[in-house]
């Protein structure tokens, strides 16, 4: 069973930014503040590292897929397949 | 006056962190639930609950919110409303909310704890149509990002008889007796870009010390939460206020700092003789950006000035602004700002005063 998450187009200025992972939705003020939140979070690989396995402790059918973030990419910025 | 060990005075909670942001658990399950496990801080009667709210779908829901007990055995509420055949708890519909916001529910109720007593702030479903995602569903605020790691009180979120206990931040959630707010009610964040062109230009903390805790303090520095620039040569003014008249002044820039963002900075006046400050008089002590690029305040807003009850200074602490000229003051928003005590005094009372 994958596991997905959306992250929508980045709103206008100011504007509230919202990410939702099933029936939890995370909401920021606006896009500043979730970019300083998410810098603060990830300074450097270590979170990265801790992200995967927390996730594959979670969600045991991640594990041994491949998570993919592609900001080009028009939707879906975020898939693990 | 007797050394105070550099106390510090103001942050609303220990270990506040940046942006105040939302986390929210929908109820869109007849058994979903969300939880939030707490020590009651008081030993009067509790009449009231409070939870914060994100989006809402639909009114033909009725949820409950209750007070129940904590299951020793694993922390998770016992199932049982306090109060017996006079329950503690309220029933309500969205019609009763707004969405992104606080509430406060009267509860059928009232009901009083001991102090210390574990007990659970339970919102579930109750009756009427069943809940359905984007139809019939409410948005619980659990978390809020309010402080670091947090092990009591705690929030949970049961989806369809799963918990998930959270462990990354305060809960959101209130209680109250008649008179007086606790837990940690929530609107809003409050996090304005700051800077010398803006209006207001400096934001500060209003506060005041309640006259019989003492006489005289000095403030020997601050530490506060703000948005820190990324570009370099910005530089930002401290300074503590009596009225409009500066007592005492620093100016720190974002050169010096470990990464721009929001952190804590920490600075010290360079007076060598601090101002004696006197409990029951009020005193500001503001940020005030110096060029042209933001450094943004952090703090939280909640939905009446009652509720700053709640957090550490109370309602004689809260968020004062100006762009020049007086102060404009919103006691229902506390900036992340704190003063740092060097000194306080008690003065002795006369000699030869008996009986009086």
């Amino acid at each position: 069973m994958a596991v997905s998450m959306t992250i929508p187009t980045p709103p206008g200025a100011g504007q509230p930014v919202s990410i939702r992972v099933g029936k939890v939705t995370r909401e920021w003020p606006s896009a500043a503040a979730a970019l300083d939140w998410a810098q603060s979070q990830a300074p450097d690989l270590d979170t990265l590292f801790a992200i995967a396995i927390r996730l594959a402790n979670a969600r045991p059918a991640t594990r041994g897929k491949t998570l993919t973030f592609d900001p080009a990419a028009a939707a879906n910025l975020m898939v693990i397949s | 006056m007797a050394d105070f060990k550099r106390h510090r005075i103001g942050q609303p909670v220990d270990l506040s962190t940046g942006t105040v942001s939302a986390t929210n658990f929908t109820l869109n399950q007849t058994t979903d639930k969300a939880e939030f496990i707490f020590k009651s801080s008081t030993n009067e009667p509790i009449t009231r609950v409070g939870f914060r709210n994100g989006t809402i779908n639909g009114t033909a829901t009725t949820w409950k919110a209750s007070l129940q007990g904590v299951d020793a055995t694993n922390g998770n509420p016992d199932g049982t409303i306090k109060g017996g055949g006079s329950p503690a708890s309220v029933t309500f519909t969205n019609a009763a909310l707004t969405a992104n916001t606080w509430i406060w529910l009267n509860l059928a109720n009232s009901y009083t704890p001991t102090r210390g007593d574990d007990l659970a702030l339970v919102i579930a479903y109750d009756s009427g149509t069943t809940p359905s995602a984007g139809v019939n569903d409410l948005a619980i605020t659990v978390t809020a990002n309010l402080s670091s790691q947090t092990a009591n009180p705690y929030a949970i979120q049961n989806d369809n008889g799963t918990r998930t206990k959270l462990s990354a931040s305060l809960p959101s959630f209130g209680y109250g007796t008649a008179t007086r707010a606790f837990g940690f009610p929530l609107k809003a964040s409050y996090a304005p870009a700051v800077n010398s062109g803006t209006n207001p230009n400096e934001v500060a903390l209003r506060f005041l010390l309640p006259a019989g805790a003492g006489t005289t303090l000095t403030v020997v520095g601050a530490r506060f939460l703000a948005t820190v620039p990324a570009a370099a040569t910005n530089s930002l003014a401290v300074r503590l206020y009596s009225g409009t008249t500066v007592l005492q002044e620093v100016t720190v820039d974002a050169e010096i700092v470990s990464a721009s963002g929001s952190r804590w900075f920490e600075v010290y006046f360079d007076e060598a003789i601090l101002a004696t400050l006197s409990l029951g008089n009020e005193y500001r002590l503001a940020l005030a950006p110096q060029t042209a690029t933001s450094w943004n305040a952090q703090g939280l807003t909640v939905g009446a000035a009652a509720d700053m009850a709640a957090y550490i200074g109370g309602e004689d602490f809260y968020l004062s602004t100006r762009n020049g000229g007086a102060w404009t003051d919103d006691a229902t928003t506390r900036p992340y700002i704190e003063a740092i005590i060097e000194s306080w005094s008690v003065r002795k009372p006369p000699r030869g005063r008996l009986g009086s």
